[in-house]
């Protein structure tokens, strides 16, 4: 009988003491291992873990957190997606429900004062540090990604969201309609203007 | 952003978000190779694409990462348990003026049926139609409660519950509904379990109770045995018919008659201890602070199932025990025991720690 949750309850953080989790067999597919993570498995949420922690992470620093902010809300992405394991209905990819997911983390963490404060001492810090002493092409490419960064954050939320879903993190349309919970058309819109956005802010940036 | 004097740019996004396919994909890319403008926007629109995917988080270690796994696990085991969200300073304000906005809407609604935390003993209320019943929260429980004049309809959306219910009159009915089934009782006591909208087990002390659930055969269980969720690689739980369980199933899990005066006759005292009550015991002592007890009823568990995978958990519990009681000696003795023998075993970062720390 394998060891359930429950049977460890005594074992607390004092002893740094992990959940009784196993890893999970390497041929289970994402939408296997949510299923099992929904019937109380917490290993199939370390196997999740193990599978889609750069990608969420990466995601989010894409859409604009401050590098001193992803842990956390890696953490409280995967904990959401525990959570919400026993509403996943199979009808979209794992991967997308997962970006969803994060999707809502990042902007409940947006709308929390303390974070707001935490982000602008971040981007204060950021935007003071000295380019790298590269080689040119190195510089150039430190630049461009500041400018890039910049730009990025300029455009708004809904549209920087859409921009980074289909063109940074690869899914499709339809994936990402499912991830925001929004019309494919509404995609394409928002992608269309983000583009057009991003263009005219890298221009007047030089 | 100056317009494009070629018709046919739109097609560059289409293509970029992989919109455009068959006759269409060709006919573009022919158009595409003799049009400077199409060629501008399909660069930009790439470069576009680098630099967002120049933006990527550091690599992280492989112990970083594990630290980090670890403790993602330790906190949704936490909330698992509490079914509450993890700790949050940042939150705490919130929750303040919202857990006032709760309390208030609950005086508002105290006689309307609402999900809320149970108490660790709620019982009905004197009503001469209404059955008399105690449920008490084995810590997790959320549940709420349906009256309909003799009828008490119990909802218990998650977490595990022991419930007494006195012997019902001929109108009185007691419903356990669980997300997916129920459990009617007929004068009883009785444990359910539910976990990610299923149930997973109930155990019936005093008793019977009738369990339907959703794709599996009605069943009558009694004083003494259990019923649990099979695992869906092994062989189905229950028997055939919609006859009273009995203990007889390796996995079931049945248990010591407590009272016996109204149940019938529950499985024989001198049979041996089954292993799963015995790790449930030595939970308990633990849980209830009794660590030498809890100590010896580890031990006592390992020597009887030496083969259980329940054993490795056990051992690294003794040190516990031992740790909690000022032990740090014994402690570091039995974690080296337990690195001896599970040398991958899941906690052996915390079994190095136990055995480092002893003077």
């Amino acid at each position: 009988m394998s060891i359930q949750p429950h049977e460890l309850a005594a074992v607390d953080h004092a002893t740094w003491a992990d959940p009784a989790c196993r890893s999970a067999p390497d041929h289970e597919d994402d939408e296997t291992l949510v299923r099992r993570l929904a019937e109380g498995k917490l290993d199939a949420l370390g196997a999740l873990f193990d599978r889609h922690r750069t990608d969420v992470a990466n995601y989010l620093l894409r859409l604009g957190l401050a590098s001193s902010d992803v842990d956390d809300v890696v953490q409280l992405t995967f904990l959401d997606l525990a959570k919400a394991s026993p509403r996943f209905d199979g009808r979209t990819a794992a991967r997308s429900w997962i970006f969803g997911i994060a999707t809502m983390v990042v902007r409940r963490h947006r709308r929390s004062m303390r974070r707001w404060i935490t982000c602008l001492a971040g981007r204060v810090f950021e935007a003071r540090r000295a380019p790298p002493r590269d080689p040119h092409d190195e510089l150039q490419r430190c630049e461009d990604e500041t400018r890039f960064r910049r730009a990025l954050d300029a455009i708004s939320e809904k549209k920087r969201e859409a921009f980074v879903l289909v063109t940074m993190e690869g899914l499709s349309g339809e994936e990402a309609a499912a991830a925001l919970g929004i019309p494919v058309a509404t995609v394409w819109t928002r992608l269309h203007h983000a583009r057009l956005a991003l263009r005219a802010h890298l221009e007047e940036d030089p | 952003m100056k317009k494009a004097p070629c018709g046919r740019t739109w097609e560059v996004e289409a293509i970029e978000d992989g919109r455009l396919s068959g006759s269409e994909l060709s006919s573009f890319r022919r158009h595409a190779a003799t049009c400077n403008v199409c060629a501008e926007e399909i660069a930009a629109l790439a470069k576009l694409r680098v630099l967002g995917r120049s933006l990527v988080v550091e690599p992280r270690s492989d112990l970083d990462h594990r630290r980090e796994r670890a403790a993602l696990l330790s906190r949704a085991n936490v909330e698992t348990l509490s079914g509450s969200r993890g700790a949050s300073t940042v939150r705490f304000a919130a929750i303040g003026v919202a857990a006032t906005i709760v309390l208030l809407l609950g005086v508002f609604a105290a006689t309307r049926a609402l999900h809320r935390p149970a108490p660790v003993i709620a019982s009905s209320a004197p009503a001469s139609a209404a059955p008399s019943w105690e449920v008490a929260n084995l810590g997790t429980a959320v549940w709420s409660i349906e009256q309909d004049g003799p009828h008490t309809h119990l909802r218990l959306s998650s977490g595990t519950a022991r419930f007494r219910v006195d012997r019902l009159a001929t109108s009185q009915r007691f419903v356990v509904r669980v997300p997916d089934g129920e459990v009617e009782v007929r004068g009883t006591r009785f444990v359910v379990h539910v976990a990610g909208a299923r149930t997973l087990d109930v155990r019936v002390e005093e008793g019977a109770v009738a369990l339907r659930i959703d794709g599996e055969p009605d069943r009558m269980i009694a004083a003494g045995a259990a019923w649990s969720r099979p695992n869906p690689q092994s062989e189905p739980m229950a028997s055939s018919s919609s006859a009273t369980t009995t203990s007889s199933p390796p996995s079931v899990a049945p248990i010591p008659t407590i009272v016996a005066s109204k149940a019938p006759a529950a499985a024989a005292k001198s049979a041996p201890e089954p292993k799963t009550f015995a790790f449930a015991a030595a939970m308990q002592a633990f849980q209830a602070g009794k660590f030498p007890e809890a100590d010896a009823l580890f031990a006592k568990f390992i020597a009887d199932s030496p083969s259980d995978p329940r054993c490795e958990d056990a051992a690294f519990l003794r040190a516990v025990c031992h740790e909690r009681s000022g032990d740090a000696a014994g402690a570091a003795a039995l974690a080296r025991e337990y690195l001896d023998r599970h040398p991958k075993g899941l906690r052996r970062p915390e079994a190095e720690a136990l055995a480092k720390a002893a003077p």
